[in-house]
């Protein structure tokens, strides 16, 4: 066994073993998951999201959501028949804290009751007011507050801390990720073959401060979740080729884990790094350089503020 | 691919049945559990539908279904645990003595115990390079990790591979010796 011809042996083993035949009814369960999900919009799709959760599978998930949606319309269908007035806010999920009040607040001359808020997409919490968002970044539970901005909905994913100003299934800037990182690439435009590891926060930094690709401002020392943390900017200008990069027109990647951190031209992302708990958090914000509105910049300043870790 | 891509769900049901034999196979092997791998290729599957408008080149869909699959496997963390305590169990002297002619049977035998005690990381390196016959550098982009880190990932894979199997081995003749 222990000789030359071990990897053949190995090789064969397992396409001999190999189980490739779904299991009784496995596709129709897949199909019938899907068909209860909305498709992300494009340029959403393409700044892939982190991930690092550990927590529950889809098909809790999608309990989930089936049981606050019922929960949800059940109140809404209760509001309309009350006249829509006081409206309250749908019932939190294990992760969703909604701080405040309903979704739309009603007034005497309100015509209709307020909209449900109802996710097609199980992963997905949409949030219309403001409230807290819950998730974790690989093992570090990090929460925020989401901006309650009237006709401005925000949504959260489920399995993997990604909010964003949009509605469940739609497009929307600016774009939140959280998570731990241990690896980065010393170049975002030729990333596959440039990855090296990053065993420290300060490690991380001193790589992020040297990746080429990109125009980079700072380090600017900070505060994150109240540890001290280091904030960069990259930024791409609109316009720039990156068809020769590794992701080609989908933009440079200046961090990988299961999924890309990527920056599309005309994009700028706000990179925060900080050591919490010997592991390494980095919160990223992605918006438009050019159409980001002072609101915009308002929000994301206090979405940073008020991150906390809860250990 | 492209009409997937574009919304529709029939096109989306015929890659995904292309698709999910080849899926399952993968997760079976990575994680050692039936229904643990068929909710991550369910997790996959949903990931794969929801991110599609985001793939532009539609010749990167096995690679990058491929990757949605690892990162399921890896969610599905706590269920694996349970499996992996329960294969500890598994004791040389459960096994019968094996000898001559059941040499073959020997080596699968030996393989699945030496594959079960891998940690999953190292297993699925193992599945992806042998398996799937990716090059390293596809297989740590499945992974989503330095190339460096693959390489010796599956050199310890293929080291304590080996290791159990010589353990294996030993333990055999020693049990046979003690039969005879």
């Amino acid at each position: 066994m222990m000789n030359d011809r071990f990897d053949a042996q190995l090789r064969e083993h397992l396409l001999g073993t190999a189980d490739t035949k779904p299991a009784a009814g496995q596709l129709d369960g897949v199909l019938q998951a899907v068909s209860g999900t909305a498709q992300t919009h494009p340029v959403v799709a393409r700044l892939t999201t982190f991930s690092g959760r550990a927590g529950s599978g889809p098909a809790q998930a999608f309990r989930y959501a089936l049981i606050a949606g019922a929960v949800i319309v059940v109140i809404a269908a209760a509001a309309i028949l009350g006249g829509g007035q006081n409206a309250t806010p749908p019932p939190a999920t294990a992760t969703v804290e909604p701080t405040a009040a309903p979704t739309v607040a009603p007034t005497e001359a309100a015509p209709t009751a307020p909209e449900p808020t109802v996710a097609a997409d199980p992963n997905c919490i949409q949030f219309d007011g403001e409230g807290t968002y819950t998730q974790n970044a690989g093992t570090l539970p990090v929460t925020v507050t989401v901006p309650g901005l009237l006709n401005e909905p925000w949504s959260g994913d489920r399995d993997s801390f990604a909010l964003r100003k949009a509605s469940c299934g739609g497009v929307g800037l600016p774009l939140f990720h959280a998570a731990l990182v241990a690896h980065a690439p010393t170049d975002a435009c030729h990333w596959k073959d440039s990855i090296i590891e990053a065993p420290t926060a300060f490690d991380l930094v001193q790589q992020l401060g040297e990746q080429r690709g990109h125009d980079t401002v700072g380090p600017i020392d900070t505060h994150l979740g109240g540890f001290r943390a280091t904030r960069y900017d990259f930024a791409v200008p609109a316009g720039f080729d990156t068809s020769p990069c590794d992701r080609g027109t989908d933009g440079i990647a200046y961090l990988t884990l299961f999924g890309d951190q990527i920056i599309l031209p005309g994009h700028t992302v706000q990179v925060y790094v900080a050591e919490v708990d010997g592991v390494t958090l980095v919160v990223s914000v992605n918006y438009e350089t050019d159409t980001v509105s002072p609101d915009d910049l308002a929000g994301i300043e206090k979405v940073i503020a008020s991150l906390r870790v809860d250990m | 691919m492209v009409r997937a891509r574009e919304g529709d769900r029939d096109a989306f049901s015929e890659l995904a049945a292309r698709s999910i034999g080849r899926l399952t196979a993968v997760a079976r092997m990575i994680l050692r559990d039936e229904f643990a791998a068929q909710d991550a290729v369910q997790e996959a599957c949903i990931e794969a539908w929801r991110s599609l408008p985001g793939l532009r080149d539609p010749d990167r869909f096995d690679a990058w279904s491929r990757r949605l699959l690892v990162r399921a496997c890896f969610r599905g963390r706590q269920r694996t645990r349970r499996v992996q305590a329960a294969e500890i169990q598994l004791t040389p002297a459960d096994e019968p003595a094996i000898a001559g002619d059941e040499s073959r049977l020997a080596i699968r035998d030996q393989l699945e115990r030496g594959l079960a005690r891998l940690p999953r990381e190292q297993r699925a390196v193992v599945v992806l390079v042998y398996y799937l016959d990716l090059p390293l550098a596809d297989a740590a982009e499945s992974l989503g990790i330095p190339l460096g880190t693959t390489k010796s990932r599956l050199n310890r894979a293929t080291s304590a591979l080996r290791a159990a199997l010589d353990a294996d081995s030993r333990d055999n003749a020693r049990a046979g010796e003690v039969l005879a």
